[in-house]
């Protein structure tokens, strides 16, 4: 059993990956840096976008969650309360592990250190058993609707509704009690081979409570008693064998103890971090509202299509009623699509509009469009025209070469299924040239199956594709798209 | 009924250790297995050990077998701890143990298949089962179970012990919980603590009805003789050594077979391997044949550096090593007379500290030539080379001519082209004309220093065991 909120089966995580300039190319850095609360919060986010979910009910999952967080604002400022506490519980556990270990340092301070040590563990293990129950109250208290808490909330409650909830915090009470002045009882065992394994604490009470009151008399004398089910023990205190008795019970305990407490926290996974993913949401939904974007949880299909769509890194530095809306279209059975345009007409901004778009739809997050429909693809990439990189390793290289060999290294590494965003590439050579050298690629990565969205100034292309399975759009002086093929 | 053995060995046929560092069998098999090696056998012994070897190529026989050899090591385990006990109660617990381990011991012995020696054992450990036995060692048990443990308080200062009557432990109930709550948690094992003279005297007092019943189970069978079975461990261990590096090879497609023993001396093998090559990851090892017989019983090998005359040598040793020992050889074929000795002169290192390189030489030939010298095959790899070419190779004609007065079987690997020029037959490594290139084959050739035509084959792919290997090429291609 292990919770998040951002997977439905921590098991299975089925994510892609993005390119590792994608999200600088798209400026989603910079987009989503105006919109989070601190650098921390806003790596995190990107992080997390940067791995494309591959599933459908994936992306469900934390749609429905956004949606309960949207429904009940106050929700979310709770939960976050709660995992800060659930933050503290986890530094005390590290805390607690040093001073063990401190004191464990040597068999000589083992027998008092571990007695110390399995009282504190019993502490902190009622501690993060009782966060636990409190944590599913919390989520019994709103009426949410999304899989992730309903599973969440099953799971804590399962747990702190049985009996053997209570019963383990009436043994840890015990062995709480545990404390240098008292003495204990222990249990040993021998082994098939006559030697001592299994040596346990059973209470804290003494045995002397136990022995009838004649047993006790007689056991004050010199002699043990024979044919009697109590005997004095003599065992010198410089013994081995007593060293080891004395500390082994206590050493076990400690040791199980430790273990719970790590088991009830990894139970937890990590999702005091992940609700960061969904305190982003929440605030760029909030924004989106704020400039009144539309915004839409797309549906997962065949084909991709956003309708209205809204560039988020142009609302963050303009006016939202200056901005243009536009309408994308690709179907399955297309091999891909060119953008043409003059300069200034909007290409770069459409070309990252539906990245963007697609990258926060394969998130879980709501876009800004006014409805949208999704294929998933395996992996995205990008590849924008740079200025030229004069570090030592492609220092000869002209800038031709280098997004070639760019371009070589992202076909290299993408599998069937991926998409491919190409941003004005080629267009450093003889247009001609780069023009009939790009169009056999293009064919080549169809033929692999890799999705490509491209935008391009050489126009030749137009020709080579013209009749074919490739959708081309050209972009207005007015920052509309067309479509033409 | 007499013990049966499934190997016995004369000790007075003994191989030198350093026939066993020159051929490379130190790097293969194992010092117990090498002491078993080093004793020649004579044909009869010869004979059994390789119908047992017969019988354990089979997958269910040796299985049996290593079955066998297993339980038996537990058994001598068993009997090791039993004697390092330090107290009583380990010593009584130890003992239950070790009878225990006895008894599936002596089962492994009776459940061995096969034909031979395998099945004498087998007959001879069935001979001997006690039910009686058996019942006294799970009666034991079963009060050994009974003595479950203590609880150890404190009264006034001291320590108390008493019985534990299965009182559920503080752990146990919060890894019981635990467990039904689904949590996951480690336990952390500790190693037993070995109880001392006082807990073993507490547990005695408190257990003594148990322990007394215990004993008294044990009595009748204090003076079984442990080493009854302990002795089959080190013949055991020996087959399944040889029949694992068997296996192994087996997995490179080197050949195995199970010689032909012969009356009349001579040492003849088809497609021969030298299997210590194995070790240094040697994929493409290439086969040889062996000429040595009645009418040619000694012989000098003649080639190039690198040709793979060494590994000639070794081969012809260490497979002979393992025939004599009554081992399948790692052949196609060979039929192979029981020589009672095999030793080899190599270059040393030079750390002679009176005499020079060859007077250390001379020393070491002149005892390898000491006594009945009739039935001993020699190898010698480059002697006498540590002096100018013709001191060295008169002593070399000179030894060989001592050789061949006593019949004695055996190879000279020389540099002194001379020796074409007499009587003695020669081989030589076969190098591809037009190349140079190295083919490690050796071929016959004949006294007047002519080769047969038979390289000329071998150049072409046209030489026996190339044609054999295309055939079966073929084969595996129809198939």
């Amino acid at each position: 059993m292990k919770f998040s909120l951002l997977f439905p089966n921590v098991s299975h995580i089925n994510v892609g990956n993005i390119g590792s300039k994608t999200l600088y190319h798209l400026s989603l850095d910079k987009s989503f840096a105006a919109i989070c609360q601190s650098k921390s919060e806003c790596q995190y986010f990107l992080e997390t976008l940067s791995k494309p979910l591959r599933s459908p009910k994936d992306i469900l999952f934390r749609q429905q969650i956004i949606a309960d967080f949207l429904q009940f604002p106050a929700f979310l400022g709770e939960l976050k309360t709660s995992l800060n506490q659930f933050t503290k519980l986890k530094q005390d556990f590290k805390n607690l592990k040093k001073e063990i270990h401190a004191r464990n340092f040597g068999i000589g301070s083992a027998i008092g250190g571990s007695r110390e040590s399995v009282r504190d563990c019993s502490r902190l293990l009622k501690k993060v058993l009782y966060y636990t129950k409190d944590f599913s109250q919390l989520l019994g208290k709103y009426p949410t609707s999304s899989k992730g808490f309903e599973s969440i909330l099953n799971d804590t409650i399962s747990l702190v509704q049985k009996e053997d909830f209570t019963r383990l915090i009436a043994r840890l009470e015990e062995t709480e009690n545990v404390s240098l002045e008292s003495n204990t009882v222990f249990s040993i065992k021998l082994d098939k081979n006559g030697k001592i394994a299994d040596c346990h604490l059973i209470d804290s009470q003494d045995l002397s409570s136990q022995i009838p009151k004649e047993k006790k008399r007689l056991l004050t004398r010199k002699e043990s008693l024979l044919n009697s089910s109590y005997l004095r023990l003599d065992i010198p205190s410089y013994s081995d064998c007593q060293t080891k008795l004395g500390a082994y019970p206590y050493m076990e305990m400690e040791n199980l103890l430790l273990s719970l407490i790590a088991g009830v926290l990894d139970t937890f996974g990590d999702i005091q971090k992940e609700i960061v993913f969904y305190s982003v949401a929440v605030e760029y939904v909030r924004w989106l509202a704020g400039k009144k974007i539309s915004f839409t949880f797309p549906t997962v299909g065949d084909n991709t299509q956003f309708v209205g769509m809204t560039d988020v890194y142009l609302a963050t530095t303009n006016q939202t009623d200056t901005i243009v809306t536009n309408d994308f279209y690709m179907s399955k059975g297309k091999k891909g699509s060119i953008i043409f345009g003059d300069n200034g007409n909007g290409k770069t901004v459409f070309l990252r509009s539906i990245s963007v778009c697609q990258i926060l739809a394969q998130a879980g997050m709501p876009i800004p469009a006014a409805s949208g429909t999704i294929e998933l693809f395996s992996t995205l990439k990008t590849q924008f025209s740079e200025s030229e990189d004069t570090t030592s390793s492609n220092e000869k290289m002209g800038r031709f070469e280098q997004e070639v060999s760019e371009l070589c290294e992202l076909i290299d590494t993408s599998e069937s299924a991926s998409l491919l965003i190409l941003n004005e590439i080629f267009q450093t050579t003889a247009y001609a040239e780069g023009a009939i050298g790009l169009y056999h690629i293009l064919n080549y990565l169809s033929a692999k199956n890799i999705g490509w969205i491209l935008v391009s100034h050489l126009t030749d292309l137009n020709q080579y594709f013209e009749n074919q399975d490739v959708s081309i759009y050209k972009m207005t002086k007015e920052h509309k798209v067309i479509q033409i093929q | 009924m007499i013990k049966p053995v499934l190997l016995s060995f004369e000790k007075d046929r003994s191989i030198a250790p350093n026939v066993f560092v020159d051929l490379h069998l130190d790097t293969v098999f194992n010092e117990k297995t090498r002491a078993i090696l080093a004793h020649p056998c004579f044909a009869a012994e010869l004979l059994e050990r390789q119908k047992v070897f017969t019988e354990i190529k089979k997958d269910t026989i040796f299985s049996a077998v290593v079955a066998c050899r297993s339980a038996i090591a537990d058994f001598a385990r068993e009997i090791a701890l039993w004697q390092e006990a330090k107290t009583k109660i380990e010593k009584l617990f130890l003992k239950v143990s070790v009878m225990e381990k006895y008894l599936q011991a002596s089962q492994a012995l009776c459940n061995l298949q096969g034909e031979g020696r395998l099945q004498k054992v087998a007959e001879y450990f069935q001979s001997k089962r006690d039910s009686k036995l058996t019942e006294s060692i799970v009666q034991a048990r079963n009060l050994l179970n009974l003595i479950r443990g203590a609880k150890i308080g404190h009264l006034d200062n001291q320590h108390i012990i008493a019985k534990n009557e299965s009182e559920k432990t503080l752990y146990v109930e919060i890894c019981d919980c635990a467990t039904a709550l689904g949590l996951s948690f480690s336990q952390k094992e500790y190693s037993a603590i070995y109880p001392d003279i006082y807990i073993s005297r507490a547990f005695r007092t408190l257990y003594k009805e148990e322990i007394d019943k215990i004993q008294n189970l044990l009595e009748p069978y204090n003076a079984i003789d442990f080493d009854e079975i302990l002795a089959y461990l080190p013949e055991l261990d020996f087959f399944i050594q040889i029949e694992e590096f068997g296996k192994k090879t087996e997995k490179k497609q080197i050949p195995r077979c199970i010689p032909t023993l012969s009356k009349t001396k001579q040492f003849l093998l088809r497609e021969m391997y030298d299997f210590t090559l194995l070790h240094l990851a040697e994929e493409n090892i290439v086969p040889n044949n062996t000429y040595f017989s009645q009418e040619e019983p000694f012989f000098f090998l003649l080639g190039a550096n690198g040709g793979g005359k060494t590994t000639y040598l070794r081969s012809v040793g260490s497979n002979l090593i393992l025939f004599l020992a009554g081992c399948p050889v790692f052949a196609q074929s060979c039929i192979g007379y029981p020589f009672c000795d095999v030793r080899t002169h190599y270059p040393a290192d030079e750390r002679f500290t009176n005499i020079g390189r060859l007077e250390d030489e001379k020393k070491r030939v002149d005892k390898m030539l000491d006594g009945d010298i009739s039935d001993v095959f020699f190898l010698f790899n480059e002697t006498f080379s540590g002096t100018n070419q013709e001191k060295g190779y008169t002593f070399a004609i000179e030894t060989v001519k001592e050789l061949h007065q006593n019949n004695s079987f055996g190879l000279f690997v020389t540099h002194f082209h001379q020796v074409r020029e007499t009587k003695y037959p020669t081989l030589h490594t076969v190098i591809q004309k037009d190349n140079h290139k190295r083919t490690y084959k050796i071929t016959h050739a004949a006294p007047d220093g002519s080769s047969y035509a038979e390289d000329i084959l071998i150049k072409y792919q046209m030489d026996r065991a190339s044609l054999a290997q295309k055939l079966k090429i073929n084969s595996e291609r129809g198939r």
